[in-house]
């Protein structure tokens, strides 16, 4: 039996509008209705002007992040019958408002970017064959490779609020993950970045990162990680100054 | 792209406190302010035993005080959860490995606790 | 635009301190306030004995010394760290100024605790 819910949507139309503003929406809903198929009735029969963003609804294209009663969520993986009391929908947070739900994800993908999340100084030929890995070399890394991209460690990472030079979660987690990787030897490259004060050291390990990932991926174990890695380049550099 | 107007929304000066998850964090990291005080006067009362008994029986009538008692207490009590909360940080910071195998968050957390215990008897079998 | 060539930072030297005095502050810390916090002025509930010449005694002990210089110098520069880091995250920002001003209070107190337990000595 499908029910009408209440979901509270943050608008924000840059042509008119100066600043977001909430509006209500009741929503027929039943127990498999997620936050995305009540966008999706929204767009097509309350307002076809709202904007959002979706792709695969099954939580692996990292497109759908909104907050959701302002906890970062995959819209696709969230479920209007956990929240009886009706909820808000807003953009991901620490993001700038594109318009509505869209929010513009250009500092996550330019640090994406930056930390060269692909290998790195391996020489091998293809006629070589494919570059085996030992299920131990696999395991150091396999964690952090899970992330999707999705952005919303970075809506959880007060760090990044405070200071939007951080590097932040997802980006560090995966100089982390390619860092671990045997096949891998950019790991001098990606120390620069790491090493700053908005490399690892941005990070004061609040941990919320980790408990909003929907990939279990924990970015804050990755970062701190890197803090221990980074100490120890720090130590190395004070030893041989010449090459710091 | 002459419509692009992007919208930056401010951090609340109080955010921490709009989400149980960042309070408790700035609990983790208030712990401080009672360990601050506490070891300010612990150095004064190293400075009285410096000084001699009668600035040390002065010391001693000053931390007696129910506020600086107050303090201490919430100085253990900080203390503990700083422990809670370090001691689950640190199987993730480094990980420990026996073999090939991770031990486990839970192992780690475990014997970081027991060790607490053992250190804190033989300080006080000691004094 | 980020920063593509940043510059080291110094941060792994209050880290490392942080840390290690963060190990102190879990592990010794909670014993420490107990005894020389909660059950000296209760005057060890009539139990334990802290008075000043079993102190002076600890504290003059090559063991006592170094305890007592690291129960005072590692949980205050674990301390001050988090006060560099806290005030950011309430927004008061103290620059680098204020960052060393932390530190500079960790060495005092640091100092003091090694001069005066080299004065027991």
């Amino acid at each position: 039996m499908d029910k009408l819910q209440t979901v509270n949507v943050l608008r924000y139309d840059p042509a008119k509008d100066e600043e977001p503003y909430l509006e209500t929406f009741k929503v027929p809903a039943n127990d498999t209705t997620s936050v995305q198929d009540a966008l999706a009735y929204i767009k097509d029969h309350l307002d076809k002007s709202l904007s959002y963003r979706w792709s695969c609804r099954m939580a692996i294209c990292g497109s759908c992040g909104v907050m959701v009663n302002n906890v970062p969520k995959l819209a696709c993986k969230t479920f209007l019958r956990d929240y009886p009391e009706g909820l808000t929908l807003e953009p991901l947070a620490n993001f700038a408002i594109e318009k509505d739900l869209v929010v513009d994800k250009t500092p996550f993908l330019e640090r994406l970017e930056a930390i060269k999340p692909y290998i790195i100084g391996n020489d091998r030929k293809p006629e070589e064959g494919p570059n085996l890995q030992t299920p131990a070399q696999m395991a150091k890394y396999k964690q952090f490779a899970g992330c999707i991209n999705c952005g919303l460690c970075y809506a959880a990472c007060p760090q990044f609020g405070l200071n939007p030079e951080f590097i932040g979660p997802a980006a560090l987690t995966l100089a982390r993950r390619y860092n671990l990787d045997s096949r891998d030897h950019g790991k001098a490259e990606r120390m620069k970045l790491i090493n700053g004060k908005d490399g690892a050291w941005g990070c004061t390990f609040v941990g919320y990162c980790s408990e909003v990932c929907p990939k279990h991926v924990d970015p804050a174990a990755a970062v701190n990680q890197s803090k221990v890695e980074s100490s120890k380049d720090f130590l190395i550099a004070m030893l041989r100054p010449q090459e710091a | 792209m002459q419509n692009r107007k992007p919208y930056v929304r401010p951090i609340a000066r109080t955010w921490y406190a709009e989400n149980n998850f960042f309070s408790w964090y700035m609990v983790r990291e208030l712990t401080i302010v009672p360990l601050i005080i506490f070891t300010l006067n612990l150095a004064a009362g190293l400075f009285a035993l410096v000084s001699g008994p009668s600035a040390f029986n002065a010391w001693v009538a000053f931390s007696s005080h129910p506020l600086m008692l107050i303090i201490n207490v919430l100085a253990l009590v900080g203390a503990l959860y700083h422990a809670k909360t370090f001691f689950s940080m640190m199987p993730k910071v480094m990980p420990i490995k026996v073999g090939d195998k991770k031990v486990s968050d839970g192992t780690v957390v475990a014997v970081q606790w027991l060790l607490v215990l053992v250190v804190s008897a033989v300080v006080l079998a000691l004094v | 635009m980020m920063n593509y060539a940043p510059k080291r930072s110094d941060e792994p030297i209050w880290w490392g301190l942080f840390g290690a005095g963060g190990t102190w502050f879990a592990i010794l810390t909670p014993v420490t306030v107990l005894l020389m916090g909660i059950l000296l002025p209760l005057h060890g509930l009539g139990f334990i004995d802290l008075s000043y010449d079993k102190l002076v005694n600890f504290v003059s002990s090559p063991v006592g010394a170094v305890f007592t210089v690291l129960t005072l110098a590692l949980p205050m520069w674990h301390a001050m760290h988090r006060v560099h880091h806290g005030l950011h995250d309430l927004q008061v920002h103290i620059g680098a100024v204020g960052k060393y001003a932390c530190y500079v209070i960790a060495a005092v107190v640091t100092l003091l605790a090694v001069i005066w337990v080299a004065m027991l000595a």
